[in-house]
């Protein structure tokens, strides 16, 4: 039996062990990674993946996928500098982006509930339709911005920490709340694990399950307003890809895509690693397309070592 | 005659815990073996060495007088060995012929030769006198036919000795008896039965030596003729168990729940009765009859077409679990793993999981104070065994996730409480606890609707007994002086004829 607490406690602090590691690699191995500015560089880039990864870990815990995320992004980031370059209104402009978010995510939500068709193939035609309206209605244009006031919230920095890395480690406090606090988080773990339980338990599956994609959504459009932000620009290719960096960060941190397992600072630690590698390989000047190989054989090498650990929780059990 | 198989002085430990030790038993051509025992009294370690899934630390097998070392499940297959399991191995998708062959399939060049492994199976299953279309997809049949089919497969692979792990927990009477007559030719055919079951009546019937294990030993050997079924009991767990059912007396109280021509039009039809405070109803039938989909359109899980539902003396229309659960009614499904627990989630996770379960301070948000004494005061009261209500349920025993599901029914304090099959799968002491459980509600003035197809737990925990067949109530009657033949007529159709 203790041989078997052993090993829950390794899986649980095993990805922790492995952003440790790295770190320490990169001290050896280069002199720009622990500078004040690398470092702040690099928190500015986690948190934007980080904010993504939060909703998508609530979705994968409750048994789902949202493939739109990324189109999401763009479509936030587009509105939001419309609005701002069209009217000023910076606030309205944020406002307006996270509905957007929130719309798509209850759209998405609504139909998975109700219809029980797979959320891999809901959110994936919701990513081609999102993705479709921001690139016609913009023709493909990036809308350049030149807003002092917005800048700040991607670009801004308190001391030396940057404005989204606050903004994301409230995001998470908050979420961690959620997720470990609430009755929502519960039966979001508890759906995930087995919906006909949950279903016969009382628990309102459609509701909650919609709730999740809407939160998911809303987060995707924060992501967004704040790369809008940062780049000073609405980027209607923005947020390509962006949902398998946000899958990776919650597979990472043991999120598992059968639903029902997974944990909000798990996910902060993979976002925070992918992160880090990516920034260790410029610093290191290896070709980004080299990168790409390294992420996915990490991304790999965390799973393997997970089932690994797990075969060894279940032989002492 | 000589045994088929000898078991010689096999033992296992894990980590230091002896699960089996020196047991030695024998097998003979023709005859069925009943191996009885509580969970945990070493069965399915001692079937799992059997058919090679686990390593024996000490110990020999022998087949046929020849030692043979069984390593793995190919081994046991080669030796003839063959296990049921009660989780069965078939896939949904394919046929019957399909399912036998699947892994041996017949080809004419490079394609599945369909027709031959057709007409072998046709031939096989005419052999054991049964009537199933070989073309039909195993997705469409009952769990007795499947478990039939993989009957079938194991002696189309030349199986001598068949081991069949609960083969009827989910079998009707009827089902029952066509497996009995099934196992019947099996013996004739010479084949070794080796038979582990909750069910000690069924085990009377059909078993020519019974097998006690407890705790890793082998307790007794005996003829099931000349030995009393509490006997058995006292020798799986240890002690005397002086009352079986242990339901005491009641003052019965007002109606608390009355059902007045429901009907979904598919697998019940004009069902009336009534169950009143401090009452056990019982509702006896076949598997199939209709009770579980009458149990789960009282809870709201599925529709009813026609008729009333009177809660107090109010007429109510529950149309999802969160309704039922307002009007004060709980529901134990018949299927504890797919629809009563999340087996990922720790004890205490599952006690609170209703969404009115006490275990809030401020809307919404869990207390974790509330939680853990909500869940250590179950565990207390319904006497579940665990390390802590920390642990998870998958770990737990079938009686102890049985009882979780309890306390989260019962967590939400309902008024009338509908058990469907509650002590399935679970051992005699765990039965016991859940008797114990039910005559606490009663107790409170609960109402309680207890459906089961073990007819013996109907008539001892029931005051009224309600018998349903092909969907419609036929019977209600006082729970005095009842056998089971009384309820058998009925459940059977039995009373049209006579």
């Amino acid at each position: 039996m203790d041989k078997r607490k052993f090993w829950i406690i390794a899986r649980k602090y095993a990805t922790f062990a492995i952003l440790c590691l790295i770190v320490a690699a990169m001290f050896f191995l280069t002199d720009r990674f622990f500078t004040a500015n690398n470092l702040s560089n690099v928190g500015r880039q986690v948190s934007m993946n980080a904010i993504l990864s939060v909703g998508m870990t609530m979705v994968i815990i409750s048994g789902g996928i949202d493939l739109s995320v990324g189109a999401i992004v763009a479509m936030s980031g587009v509105v939001c500098a419309e609005i701002i370059s069209k009217t000023g209104q910076v606030v309205l402009a944020i406002l307006a982006a996270l509905l957007i978010g929130i719309l798509v995510g209850f759209i998405n939500g609504i139909l998975i509930a109700k219809t029980q068709i797979a959320p891999f193939i809901i959110t994936l035609s919701s990513c081609s339709i999102c993705s479709g309206i921001v690139q016609a209605s913009t023709m493909a244009m990036p809308i350049p911005l030149d807003n002092e006031g917005f800048k700040v919230l991607g670009q801004g920095s308190l001391a030396i920490i940057p404005i989204p890395f606050l903004v994301m480690l409230f995001i998470f406090i908050l979420a961690a709340f959620l997720m470990n606090r609430t009755k929502f988080g519960r039966y979001v773990y508890a759906i995930g694990g087995n919906e006909k339980a949950s279903i016969v338990a009382g628990i309102q599956v459609i509701k909650i399950k919609t709730m999740v994609y809407v939160l998911c959504g809303f987060l995707a459009a924060l992501a967004g307003v704040i790369y809008t932000s940062r780049l000073s620009s609405g980027t209607p290719s923005l947020g390509e890809g962006y949902e398998m960096d946000a899958i990776t960060a919650a597979v990472i941190g043991g999120a598992s895509l059968s639903g029902g397992s997974g944990g909000i600072w798990g996910t902060l630690i993979g976002a925070i690693i992918i992160g880090v590698i990516k920034n260790a390989l410029n610093l290191l000047q290896v070709n980004s397309y080299y990168q790409d190989i390294v992420t996915g054989a990490v991304v790999l090498a965390a799973v393997l070592f997970d089932r690994f650990i797990q075969t060894r929780v279940n032989e002492e059990s | 005659m000589d045994a088929i198989m000898k078991v010689q002085h096999v033992s296992k430990s894990f980590m230091n815990n002896n699960v089996l030790k020196d047991i030695s038993l024998e097998l003979y051509s023709g005859e069925c073996l009943a191996l009885v025992g509580e969970n945990g009294a070493g069965k399915s370690t001692l079937m799992k060495i059997i058919t090679g899934i686990y390593k024996k630390d000490e110990g020999e097998i022998e087949i046929h007088g020849r030692k043979t070392e069984i390593n793995s499940p190919i081994d046991a297959q080669r030796a003839g060995i063959a296990i049921i399991h009660q989780e069965l191995n078939l896939i949904s998708n394919l046929s019957v012929a399909q399912n036998i062959f699947l892994g041996r399939e017949k080809q004419r060049h490079v394609q599945i030769d369909e027709k031959t492994i057709y007409k072998e199976t046709k031939s096989l299953l005419t052999k054991l006198g049964l009537d199933l279309d070989p073309n039909q997809r195993i997705g469409s049949l009952s769990v007795a036919e499947q478990q039939i089919v993989e009957i079938v497969k194991m002696l189309s692979q030349n199986a001598e000795i068949i081991i069949m792990d609960e083969p009827t927990a989910a079998l009707s009477a009827e089902e029952t008896e066509r497996l009995f007559s099934i196992i019947k030719d099996l013996k004739k055919q010479g084949k070794g039965i080796i038979y582990i079951s909750h069910r000690l009546e069924e085990i009377f019937q059909i078993a020519e030596r019974i097998c006690v294990l407890r705790d890793g030993k082998l307790i007794a050997q005996c003829d099931p003729q000349n030995t009393r079924i509490d006997k058995i009991i006292e020798w799986m767990v240890g002690q005397t168990i002086e009352n079986y059912y242990p339901k005491t007396t009641h003052t019965i109280g007002n109606v608390k729940m009355e059902i007045k021509h429901l009907t979904d039009e598919k697998n019940f039809f004009d069902i009336n009765f009534e169950v009143r405070e401090g009452e056990v109803y019982g509702i006896a039938g076949l598997v199939g009859a209709g009770q579980s989909d009458l149990a789960r359109c009282l809870y709201g899980l599925n529709s009813v077409k026609s008729g009333e539902i009177w809660v107090n003396g109010k007429k109510v229309t529950v149309n999802s679990p969160g309704k039922s659960i307002s009007y004060g009614i709980g529901l134990v499904t018949e299927n504890r793993k797919e629809e009563g627990l999340v087996l990922s989630m720790k004890i205490k996770e599952n006690v609170g999981l209703s969404p009115w379960s006490p275990i809030c301070k401020i809307k919404g948000i869990i207390s974790a104070m509330l939680e853990d004494a909500l869940s250590r005061e179950s565990v207390k009261k319904y006497s579940i065994k665990a390390d802590s209500v920390n642990q998870e349920v998958v770990l737990l025993s079938g009686g102890n996730q049985q009882k979780v599901v309890l306390a989260k029914v019962l967590s939400t304090n309902p008024q009338i409480v509908l058990l469907c099959e509650p002590t399935r799968g679970v051992d005699v002491n765990g039965k016991v606890d859940i008797y114990k459980i039910i005559d606490q509600l009663l107790e409170k003035k609960t109402a309680v609707i207890l459906i089961s197809s073990e007819i013996a737990e109907i008539i001892g925990m029931s005051d009224r007994i309600g018998i349903l067949y092909k969907g419609r109530l036929v019977k209600e009657m006082k729970n005095e002086n009842v056998t089971q033949e009384d309820i058998m007529v009925y459940a059977t159709g039995g009373y049209q004829h006579g």
